[in-house]
């Protein structure tokens, strides 16, 4: 049976080891505070893309519950994109809520008011203060970097590194995706009841696609071919992040449906983009350069997914809010339909994917109800799922480190 | 006639317009999986042998350009599309054993929502 070569993540990534894994980072209450620590109030975390605030004066502000924090982030007048806490020098009220587009920000509890770029321009009847130096006195700034059009932050008082240098191999590899050249087409958003990791590890391994999306993409697996199970293609580790390409099946064909085929035959679209085999792959797609390749799965730690394919890409945000509870956000993003028809295939794609969603997040659910229950203390993970190991060996070293 | 809702090519639609065509995907899905299958089938059974006719009446006009019976022609087309996987996958109207979908929020690219995208 288990043939050696039949594991090669296991010989490519021996560090990672081959031993089941406790479930008390998927359960445990300290842990979860752990990582709000020691990893979260450290990482550098995506909030968005540019396109997101166009024009200046722009911003939105964004509630983080891992960071207790409620975040500004504005594009000045200068045109740059800042982050700042949401939180008024004065005594503490926080400053503003939703999204907009505005000069300043003012106040309301006692109207100090701040420039779009953070700097305190204003303070009511000041010479009733003592002393004060309006400039040391702009909004608490959060640092903030773009990469590709991605805005990240980051809440340490010093990074330990740069954005790029954070990103490391994984940029590298996506730096030529053609991001700016793609719209974003829906937001999908859910409060899921599970630890971040355990909804992150239903996205990060093909294993279960044969039984959750048994309807939904069963015919992407072929049982008779000689990858019945639609193992991975390859994977790549780049420090805490990590990538994988999923293979496609290359007999797929829309049996019986004859909706979804018109889909593929009005546009370039989700799975059977006009030939993809001939296809020129995508830059920034398929490093493993294989011929039967479907997408992408880019990690990049510790709550934020690009996951790319040709003519399109989407994103997962995990936002952890308790051990057993995360908001969990997927944004889509093709090239933009130039016609009807266009419009119409990728109707389907859309579609077609947000369902397929519905199936891991009803799954995930019941397995962190199955982790809370006590039952077992360990989980037994397959080569396939060396992504999975991956997370939790980064983890632990991040919250024991 | 003026109050009519699709171009009159497609008057044998005309019926289904007003409760299918429908602007945006989460008011399509939301149709969708409240619906009977008998309807579901009525509706796909009629919309989808003129998909191709569809699409060669509206493609040579500029999306940003459709007057308000193609885009609610087009509409109709996208709403084949949502009903599609309950005929040709689910044979039921919804997602079988799926996240419940009063939690699930479909929206609009730039929502602005619990996680603060912007522009609605
Ligand atoms: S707390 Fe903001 S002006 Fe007083
Ligand atoms: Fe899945």
């Amino acid at each position: 049976m288990n043939a050696p070569d039949s594991k090669p993540f296991s010989t490519q990534f021996g560090h990672l080891g081959s031993e089941p894994l406790s479930i008390e980072s998927m359960t445990s209450k300290e842990y979860f505070e752990l990582e709000r620590e020691k990893i979260f109030k450290k990482s550098w975390l995506n909030v968005g893309r540019v396109e997101d605030l166009p024009e200046p004066g722009d911003y939105r502000v964004q509630s983080i519950a891992i960071l207790q924090s409620s975040l500004l982030i504005v594009r000045g007048d200068d045109r740059r994109i800042r982050a700042f806490h949401n939180v008024c020098r004065h005594r503490g009220n926080e400053i503003t809520s939703g999204c907009g587009n505005a000069r300043g920000f003012s106040c309301d509890f006692h109207g100090w008011t701040y420039s779009n770029q953070g700097e305190l321009a204003f303070v009511p009847d000041e010479g009733q203060f003592f002393d004060l130096d309006k400039s040391q006195l702009g909004l608490p700034a959060v640092h903030c970097e773009t990469w590709n059009g991605f805005i990240f932050i980051n809440a340490a008082p010093k990074p330990a590194e740069s954005l790029t240098e954070y990103l490391g191999g994984l940029g590298d590899q996506l730096k030529d995706f053609p991001f700016d050249q793609m719209v974003p087409m829906h937001t999908l958003e859910a409060e899921v009841n599970a630890n971040w990791k355990v909804i992150i590890d239903a996205f990060q391994e093909s294993y279960h696609a044969g039984f959750v999306h048994r309807l939904t993409a069963g015919d992407m697996l072929d049982p008779d071919s000689d990858d019945p199970y639609m193992h991975l293609s390859s994977v790549r580790l780049f420090g805490p992040h990590r990538s994988a390409s999923v293979p496609m099946n290359p007999d797929y064909v829309a049996q019986n449906r004859p909706a979804e085929m018109l889909s593929y035959q009005l546009a370039s679209s989700l799975w059977l983009q006009s030939g993809a085999m001939q296809q020129q792959f995508m830059p920034g797609t398929n490093p493993g350069n294989h011929k039967h390749w479907l997408f992408d799965i880019n990690v990049c730690f510790p709550n934020f997914f690009v996951d790319v394919a040709n003519g399109w890409f989407f994103t997962y945000h995990f936002w952890p809010i308790a051990v057993d509870k995360t908001l969990w956000q997927y944004r889509f993003y093709m090239i933009p339909p130039a016609d009807a028809g266009e419009a119409i295939s990728r109707e389907y794609s859309k579609l077609a994917l947000r369902d397929l969603l519905r199936e891991d997040l009803n799954t995930v659910e019941a397995t962190q109800r199955g982790l809370m229950s006590g039952a077992i203390k360990e989980i037994h993970l397959s080569d396939q799922e060396v992504a999975v190991r991956h997370q939790y060996k980064v983890v632990e070293q991040l919250v024991r480190g | 006639m003026s109050n009519r809702l699709l171009p009159e090519p497609f008057k044998g639609l005309e019926p289904f317009a007003q409760q299918w065509g429908l602007e945006d995907e989460a008011s399509r899905n939301l149709k969708r999986i409240n619906s009977a299958m008998e309807n579901l089938r009525e509706f796909y059974q009629a919309v989808l042998p003129e998909m191709q006719s569809i699409v060669t009446y509206l493609r040579p006009v500029p999306l940003a350009e459709l007057n308000s019976q193609q885009r609610r022609l087009l509409n109709l087309a996208k709403m084949l599309m949502e009903v599609a996987p309950a005929i040709e996958i689910f044979n039921q109207p919804d997602v079988p054993n799926s996240f419940e979908p009063e939690r699930f929020l479909i929206l609009p690219p730039f929502a602005n929502t619990p996680a603060g995208l912007v522009r609605d």
